[in-house]
């Protein structure tokens, strides 16, 4: 039995463009967020790549077959936009573009923001301000190199099973679980002195009401 | 979750070099293995305080990333999408870029092209009809139709320069022949 979404691309192939417009508004958000931390949270062309995701949904709207999950395939769509954008900024990587470095970064952790590796750079009793540890999250996760970002993202933020990421990411699911693996390597290295503090102020607390 | 059966394959994680091991922690804390091997996980972590400290440090950091919020959507996404796929129609210019497609690539610009083609041809055969050929010579006029032709004047000065008799040039007239001034 069709579910909802599958239902609303038979709908469009069929000719009917007010399902289109429901499919813009329920997975605008998705693609939107999937984009953003994919491409790196300072980049500015976020709404560009999200928006060619939606063209491409409707050109090829006749070849979605129904035995794919929408969401899935539009994930696989999103990606494929993303890596695009991402090989068209490759293309001037010499010249150093803020959206290069936006995307890339410095390289696996050279160069990086030497206040994430700094464990002296914030109180471990009182902890960061919600607003500074967030800042450092996007940071850690802007600078893991581009597959294991794209892995982390749908496995953490979309839910995806390492079945569904595999799908989306044109790979198999020992490939999702090596990214992934390397991923929490990369983030823990980067976070450590941030998740030291927090165990740290969790302890006291729990010291504190004994 | 069958996607990674037979990760342990029997064996203790003990038994696993560092990498296997961090793969399958890190599908174990994905909640990606089969039942009884996540079983197996968590009774060797009961039993190993240095290991349950380490995938409890990993678990933390994960749970990091959910300070890592997402963005409300930019007013008037939707309305720019389908203008660009051109499904709004007459609306009012949207703020922001519309990403449009190239010009050779929409429907509109080749059928646009076939009309206009299409009227050309017909303009062509319209105007083909109309234009006198050019090909075949004129007709050898018989004498008949061009004195037919010619103003009455004319006739009397043939006539003159003729020194011809009505009744020869009448006959000359009928039998449409080239004899008039010889």
């Amino acid at each position: 039995m069709a579910d909802a979404d599958q239902v609303l691309m038979r709908r469009l192939q069929a000719g009917d463009d007010s399902a289109f417009e429901e499919l813009v508004h329920k997975f605008t958000g998705l693609v939107l967020s999937l984009a953003r931390r994919y491409l790196g949270s300072r980049y500015s062309g976020v709404e560009d790549v999200a928006q060619k995701v939606f063209i491409r949904v409707y050109k090829a709207r006749m070849a979605y077959e129904p035995r794919a999950k929408v969401k899935t395939w539009l994930y696989a769509i999103a990606v494929n936009a993303c890596l695009n954008e991402i090989r068209h900024l490759r293309a001037e990587k010499n010249r150093r573009v803020s959206g290069f470095t936006a995307v890339f970064g410095d390289g696996d952790g050279a160069g990086a923001n030497p206040a994430l590796e700094d464990p002296k750079s914030f109180a471990p009793t009182g902890g960061l301000e919600g607003d500074e540890v967030a800042i450092r999250v996007r940071a850690a996760v802007d600078l893991l190199p581009e597959q294991q970002r794209l892995a982390l993202v749908l496995s953490k933020f979309h839910h995806c099973s390492y079945e569904e990421v595999a799908q989306a990411m044109s790979t198999t699911v020992p490939a999702v679980k090596s990214l992934l693996t390397r991923a929490r390597e990369n983030l823990r290295r980067r976070l450590r002195a941030l998740v030291d503090a927090d165990i740290e102020t969790s302890a006291t607390k729990t010291e504190g009401n004994s | 979750m069958t996607s990674l059966d037979g990760m342990l394959a029997g064996r203790n994680p003990d038994d696993l070099d560092r990498m296997e091991r961090r793969e399958l922690i890190s599908a174990y804390l994905d909640d990606e293995l089969p039942a009884h091997e996540a079983r197996q996980i968590t009774l060797w972590l009961d039993e190993n305080p240095e290991a349950l400290k380490e995938v409890e440090h990993i678990r933390r950091t994960w749970d990091l990333l959910d300070h890592y919020e997402d963005e409300p959507v930019p007013d008037g996404f939707a309305q720019r999408v389908f203008a660009a796929v051109g499904l709004r129609r007459g609306a009012a210019e949207p703020a922001g870029r519309v990403i449009q497609m190239a010009w050779y690539r929409k429907p509109q610009t080749w059928a646009a092209a076939a009309a206009v083609l299409l009227v050309a041809v017909g303009l062509l055969f319209t105007m083909k009809d109309d234009t006198p050929s050019t090909t075949t010579p004129p007709a050898q006029a018989s004498v008949v139709t061009v004195i037919d032709d010619v103003p009455e004047d004319v006739l009397v000065y043939l006539d003159d320069i003729t020194d011809l008799d009505d009744e020869r040039l009448d006959t000359l007239i009928a039998l449409g022949g080239d004899d008039l001034g010889s």
